[in-house]
């Protein structure tokens, strides 16, 4: 980290690497294993922090601290997170409560229903 | 008049967005009226705008010329894809207007949708990756408020949209993955300086595209993936589907229009995993839709099958494109004509089947059963708008002359595979279009299709759309039967495969 | 810098990295809705911490308060739901094995899923790995400040600025159309 040779350097560097990987995994994890919108939710964040770590990583050891990253860190998590405040909102604002509560409690990321390929959908 | 060009001189290529900013200034006072003769000003107000900023997109191409800067770059491409996106937003409110002015947030809407058609040309601009990314989230921002403030008369639609846009969010958190391991290979920050250099064989920049793929199959919807995308099109407002249709997915095409470059370099160094994936991926596609598409009795289902089929035609000429059947040039004018097939044809399509269905109250294609018969106008205009789909006739040409030009029995398997993907599919896909019109155009049987009034707005909108159809049909054939007519120094035999 | 703040810093890094996989993974699979939201609170936490290591302190403020307000507004639809909801929702099953087994399968898939998604990451992680340059050691640590980041956003992004300040009042727009149909 910054001192000692540059062997150690590298190790650490990826070992940082491989952490974020192992994030951004336990976020792709989550995802396909949550049953409600809360740790739906929870999981795309490990992966937003994932990639703002690559960012600041990489800007530290490959670039000496360059600014650019911190712009699109920046814009970016604000823009994220805004998208993601709105659908809370959203959320947060039905009336339908068997909705609500089937997203709290028995919600699946990636569902397949025969419906969705074939025959009759009554919704 | 000076003093205009040169303001336009200086705004370049912004001016058509300019014009729909200055609409929704001009709009956003009058957000909370819900007087009529507002909306009706709201309403020629935004169509004006729409129109000027067509017209200002393609008069900035041709008086200045392509333009470069460090966020944006506004080439040819760029034009037609700005056009097509402003053309369909006159469409989308014609949609909204017709379902959603009796609204009292209609005016709201209508600003919100003049925003998401900003952003939509924002995100066809973009260059620098910062503005390709902000642009594309808050494209899918606004669409989502869009639709929710659209649907929020519709009962337990809620869970639908959520689930459809939660989709399009994990999209771009992907994308931001993306962009932070494509910073780790450099600090470029455009895709056009990566693909000039060395950095595009690293291995961070493969998986970086392995992740940016993944995002845009979420983006798509494409099989197995389908789910949300036909539940919300299925219980949604009727402005929903021509919003998801006209808007969503051509950006999303043309996104990948303008960063398919990056793909195709693998494609072109004879990696032979990647096509055969798309060949795969293509196939699964086109049979999976046409099935469904076979298989429901709903029109609004069966549209949205349709409209997924013609997704994986812009796959099939990437396969096309990648086993060498078709060369680069004709990739780009097929997915160009697949692109104003779905525009020309789904939205009259869109139009018709919205009014049988608020007509006869029930979204079933037995509804349609004699239409044909009883209103022969809106017949013939249906006949004329489902030739077009008998448009991939075009096919033909490059797979003859790719035969011409290797051996049948020779033909390398990825080659074989795509064919019998693309035979297969369109025989699929003639077999819905021939049960759609035989039932168009059956003797009328339960009277449900004497239910159904067009009026005056509808016929014009879609004799508009037959009338351009037909046109097409002509030039095409023109082309075909090699014709030689000059049109305003334009060669209508230019095409050559 | 001297040798004890590097180590310092080096012994931050290693603790907030271990913190961040062990509260995010706590995070994923504790059921409980209000201690998922504690381990996330946990994880912002250490992110933010590795933001003051990588000399990005700045960061952990402006995002903090953005990241803050969408961590509020999920707390508040949790206790909604906790408070005026059915926080339980019994699952219907054939047989009482049934669930166990939709559990593991789940589970099963899931990690399948994962290590398939795995391994050509750790396959090109491990090649860009082998070929990566780092960046020469200068004798000062530069830290980026707010002035430095709203000297380049103000005047090479002010558009992206606009589109962002633009769409924040548009959401208040969509919030008021989405608000008063629920009268």
């Amino acid at each position: 980290m910054g001192y000692g040779n540059r062997g150690e350097e590298k190790m650490s560097f990826q070992l940082i690497i491989y952490a974020n990987l192992l994030l951004l995994l336990i976020g792709i994890f989550g995802i396909l294993y949550s049953k409600d919108i809360v740790s739906i939710f929870v999981s795309m964040q490990l992966i937003i922090i994932s990639g703002v770590m690559n960012f600041l990583v990489f800007s530290q050891f490959l670039y000496q601290r360059s600014l650019w990253d911190k712009i699109f860190i920046i814009l970016g998590v604000t823009i994220i997170y805004f998208v993601m405040f709105c659908l809370v909102y959203y959320l947060y604002l039905n009336k339908d409560e068997l909705s609500r509560e089937t997203l709290y409690n028995n919600f699946k990321f990636f569902k397949i229903k025969k419906s969705d390929w074939w025959g009759e959908d009554n919704i | 008049m000076n003093f205009l060009f040169h303001l336009s001189e200086r705004v370049n290529p912004f001016q058509s967005i300019i014009i729909l900013s200055a609409a929704v200034l001009i709009s956003s006072f009058f957000a909370l009226s819900k007087s009529k003769a507002v909306k009706k000003f709201l309403i020629v107000l935004v169509s004006i705008s729409l129109i000027i900023a067509f017209y200002l997109n393609i008069y900035s191409y041709l008086s200045m010329g392509s333009f470069s800067s460090f966020l944006i770059f506004f080439e040819n491409i760029q034009m037609i894809e700005i056009g097509i996106i402003i053309f369909s937003a006159i469409s989308v409110l014609y949609f909204i207007s017709a379902y959603h002015v009796d609204d009292e947030n209609f005016s709201k809407i209508l600003i919100i949708f003049l925003f998401s058609v900003i952003c939509g040309a924002f995100v066809i601009l973009s260059k620098n990756f910062i503005l390709m990314f902000v642009s594309i989230s808050v494209f899918i921002l606004s669409i989502f408020q869009l639709i929710s403030a659209t649907n929020s008369g519709v009962d337990k639609i809620s869970l639908h949209v959520f689930e459809f846009f939660l989709r399009p969010v994990l999209a771009i958190i992907l994308f931001f993955f993306g962009f932070s391991l494509l910073y780790g290979v450099t600090d470029f920050k455009d895709f056009n300086q990566i693909l000039q250099s060395e950095y595009m064989s690293d291995a961070l920049v493969i998986l970086t595209l392995i992740i940016f793929g993944i995002a845009l199959y979420l983006y798509f919807f494409l099989f197995p993936f389908q789910g949300p995308y036909m539940r919300m099109i299925k219980k949604g407002s009727f402005s929903t589907a021509s919003v998801i249709w006209f808007f969503y997915f051509p950006v999303g095409v043309f996104t990948l229009i303008n960063t398919g470059s990056l793909f195709l370099f693998f494609i072109e160094r004879n990696n032979t995993f990647l096509p055969v994936l798309l060949i795969i991926i293509t196939y699964f596609c086109m049979l999976a839709a046409n099935i469904g598409a076979v298989k429901t009795g709903s029109v609004r289902r069966i549209m949205s099958f349709l409209f997924l089929f013609f997704m994986s035609i812009f796959l099939l000429n990437i396969s096309m494109y990648s086993t060498g059947i078709i060369d680069r040039g004709s990739m780009d004018l097929f997915n160009l004509v697949n692109i104003f097939i779905i525009l020309f044809s789904f939205m009259p399509l869109c139009s018709i089947f919205n009014n049988i269905e608020k007509n006869t109250g029930a979204d079933n294609i037995n509804n349609v059963i004699g239409l044909g018969r009883i209103n022969i106008y809106a017949g013939i205009n249906i006949i004329v708008i489902f030739l077009s789909w008998f448009g991939f006739l075009y096919y033909i040409e490059p797979v003859r002359a790719y035969l011409d030009r290797v051996d049948f029995l020779k033909m390398g398997a990825a080659s074989s595979m795509v064919l019998v993907a693309m035979v297969t599919g369109f025989i699929f896909f003639s077999v819905n279009i021939f049960r759609i019109l035989g039932k168009i155009f059956n003797r009328p049987s339960g009277g449900e299709a004497g239910k159904v009034l067009f009026t005056g707005s509808l016929y014009a909108y879609i004799t508009f759309f037959s009338v351009i159809t037909l046109l097409g049909i002509v030039t095409i054939l023109l082309v075909i039967l090699d014709i030689d007519i000059v049109f305003l120094d334009f060669k209508i035999t230019g095409f050559n495969f | 810098m001297s040798y004890a703040s590097q180590l310092t810093i080096a012994v931050m890094n290693y603790i907030s990295i271990l913190g961040l996989l062990i509260s995010g993974l706590c995070s994923i699979l504790v059921i409980d809705k209000k201690r998922k939201l504690l381990f996330l609170f946990l994880v912002l936490f250490f992110a933010g911490v590795l933001s003051f290591v990588y000399y990005s302190g700045v960061l952990f403020f402006l995002i903090g308060i953005i990241a803050a307000f969408f961590f509020l507004l999920l707390y508040l639809f949790v206790l909604q739901i906790e408070v005026f909801g059915s926080p339980e929702y019994p699952e219907i099953t054939d047989s009482p094995g049934g669930l166990i087994k939709n559990k593991i399968l789940n589970i099963i898939i899931s990690i399948f899923f994962c290590a398939a998604a795995g391994y050509p990451v750790y396959r090109y992680t491990d090649r860009f790995l082998k070929g990566v340059k780092m960046a020469e050691e200068s004798g000062a640590v530069p830290i980026v400040g707010w002035g430095d980041i709203s000297g380049q956003l103000f005047t090479e992004y002010s558009l992206l600025l606009i589109i962002i300040t633009v769409s924040l009042f548009l959401s208040f727009l969509w919030a008021m159309a989405i608000v008063v149909r629920k009268k």
